[in-house]
């Protein structure tokens, strides 16, 4: 937890940093008294850099805390990147014909029965396109 | 009057009637379900109120709200996790009385007390928020940037364990909200040249990665269900006597519950635990607590039930949301067009008295449905992990979209959802980077006014008196947590 807690502290001190390079080229305020667009950009980015380093510092000297469980953290990626490819191809297959099989194969890989996955990829695909594209008429990709 | 009648008028239409039932039954079995919670159920939600009148849509999101604040309840008694936060304190009673076989009796207990603590918040806001508004529309730009300022104070307490880590999510929030032209100049800010980014990052593209994707991901880590504890649900039932008995328990719990709702950051937690602490000191047996004490369920539910009603009192009066959950209604209420705070009351009163209503309808439907529905939670409860993390993703990718029909916004959503995984497992809480987001808003755009009102003089937020006020009382609000904790760790050294 501390060494990840410590480099989630260094990339926000880089986005800070990145911030306000960024907004102190904005352009000045041209109305009387109004602040200019980088103005709390900035001011917000300096209170994260300052934040960040807190949190780097009491990483550093704090005693080591319960650590970063890491336990099922890649089958919850593979569902991340599943969902990626899944948006991905959205557009190009349809939304009935691309999460039906879609969802069956991710309940089935998640540890799903065939039962329950085949149940599952039939009734929430369905369900969520009753919902939007018959009853609220959304237009599907 | 009049207003009632429209709230009336709002309400018992089959539409608004519909919109109630459903989205208390939705609310339950949100609730209930443990790391859900009703944030992620009224963000779900919101993209299926796109083609609903603003008052039945608030109606629907607002009754799914009250439903999961009780349904945290019934996975707190039957297998001893609360499924909200709101429900830790009835876990202590509850689960102790399912164990001793009077499950059915803390279930109808819990969703007595949530019906009468809930009807008693909702009555409370109706009658106090008027005098609120009366005095609320008096407030300028400086007021206002003052009573963000004082909005973004409560990051603090909704920080967790980590004050440092919710500092730094709030502020994400606030940069977040920066993103898109500037309200004043119309210069566009950091947009990286996708012109989807000119009006803004949507609130909820990015509730929806962070509560709903980011929940689905952590779900996904275990395949398993909760397990199921047992315990009978055909044991004694809570009598009409009985719960004339305990009517100052409710009441007195429920008074807890409503003022401690309306103080914005305090919530649904503090105040089940504030009113079981006080059943306890009130109690002539205060040792059969965390023994079954079916008063140490009756409490707390009271309590959580009732802080529904508080909690909208801050949004509806200041457009000032004190909790997750008010941050995605205020989101909500954006998103449908309307401006929340007083100017709701005279600009959309179908909204704010529907609303009145449509909560003293939607507590008794709350009972009704948890009553019949009672034989059902235990298979609810055993819902495998996975399906529920793959409907959510649907719901998700669906909802987004649905937003302003960009796939654009469905990759924004699935990379927030990624990195709110991500900062969830370093115990960054979330919630203060939903409420940055609602508040940088409010400061930013009331902030730019009254500098324009003073022609650039900071000294407009300390002349005025209000303005002055609200900003000690932010100030105080920052500083109080930081010497509460340097003095306990004082007093431990």
């Amino acid at each position: 937890m501390r060494y990840a807690s410590i480099v989630v502290a260094l990339i926000l001190v880089v986005v800070g940093v990145f911030i306000i390079t960024e907004a102190w080229d904005f352009p000045r305020s041209r109305t009387l008294g109004a602040p200019g667009p980088g103005k709390l950009p900035i001011i917000y980015a300096a209170l994260l850099i300052a934040v960040s380093l807190g949190i780097l510092a009491t990483s550093l000297v704090a005693r080591p805390s319960i650590g970063l469980s890491l336990e099922g953290t890649p089958r919850a990626l593979a569902l991340a990147v599943g969902t990626a490819v899944c948006i991905y191809l959205w557009s190009m297959v349809g939304f009935l014909m691309l999460f039906v099989p879609a969802t069956l194969i991710a309940a089935r890989l998640m540890g799903g029965g065939w039962g329950g996955s085949v149940a599952c990829a039939a009734v929430l695909p369905l369900s969520v396109y009753g919902l939007f594209g018959v009853l609220l008429n959304i237009p599907f990709p | 009057m009049q207003e009632l009648l429209i709230g009336i008028e709002t309400v018992f239409t089959v539409q608004g009637l519909l919109a109630i039932v459903i989205g208390t039954a939705i609310g339950i079995v949100v609730g209930a379900l443990p790391g859900l919670g009703p944030s992620l159920g009224v963000a779900l939600l919101i993209p299926a109120t796109f083609g609903l009148p603003p008052s039945v849509s608030f109606n629907l999101l607002v009754s799914l709200y009250i439903a999961a604040e009780y349904g945290g309840s019934i996975s707190a008694i039957l297998i001893g996790t609360p499924g909200t936060a709101a429900a830790t304190a009835t876990v202590v009673d509850g689960y102790p009385m399912n164990q001793q076989g009077r499950g059915a009796l803390a279930l109808q207990t819990s969703i007595t007390a949530s019906t009468i603590g809930g009807v008693v918040g909702a009555l409370s806001l109706i009658i106090f928020s008027q005098p609120l508004v009366a005095f609320v529309l008096r407030f300028g730009p400086p007021e206002y940037f003052a009573l963000g300022l004082f909005g973004l104070t409560l990051i603090a307490s909704l920080s967790a364990d980590s004050v440092l880590k919710g500092l730094a999510a709030g502020l994400i929030g606030l940069l977040i909200a920066v993103v898109g032209v500037d309200p004043i100049m119309g210069s566009a800010r950091f947009t990286g040249g996708y012109f989807e980014l000119y009006e803004g990052i949507p609130f909820l593209v990015v509730l929806i990665g962070v509560f709903a994707l980011a929940e689905a991901f952590t779900l996904a880590e275990r395949s398993a269900s909760v397990e199921d504890t047992g315990g009978d649900l055909s044991g004694g039932k809570l009598g009409f006597r009985q719960a004339v008995a305990m009517l100052p328990t409710f009441l007195r719990s429920s008074v807890i519950g409503t003022v401690v709702g309306a103080i914005p950051g305090a919530g649904a937690q503090i105040a089940g635990w504030l009113a079981y602490d006080q059943e306890r000191r009130w109690s002539r047996e205060p040792e059969t607590f965390g023994k079954g004490q079916i008063r140490g369920v009756a409490a707390p539910e009271a309590a959580n039930s009732a802080s529904v009603g508080g909690s909208l009192m801050p949004l509806l009066t200041l457009g000032l949301p004190g909790s997750p959950t008010t941050a995605v209604l205020v989101g909500a209420l954006i998103i449908h067009g309307l401006q929340p705070g007083p100017k709701l009351f005279v600009e959309n009163p179908d909204v704010v008295y529907g609303l009145f209503v449509g909560m003293l309808v939607a507590f008794p439907t709350l009972f009704v449905l948890a009553i019949a529905a009672m034989p059902l939670w235990r298979r609810i409860l055993t819902l495998p992990n996975n399906y529920i993390a793959i409907g959510i993703i649907l719901l998700s990718l669906v909802g987004t979209y649905a937003l302003r029909n960009l796939m654009f916004d469905v990759w924004l959503a699935l990379a927030f959802g990624v990195a709110g995984y991500f900062l969830k497992k370093l115990r960054f809480p979330m919630a203060p980077l939903v409420l940055a987001m609602v508040l940088g808003m409010i400061v930013e755009a009331n902030y730019a006014r009254s500098l324009i009102m003073s022609q650039g003089s900071h000294g407009i937020f300390f002349e005025r008196p209000l303005s002055l006020l609200l900003i000690l009382i932010a100030a105080a609000a920052l500083v109080w947590p930081l010497v509460a904790k340097f003095r306990g760790r004082h007093r431990t050294s």
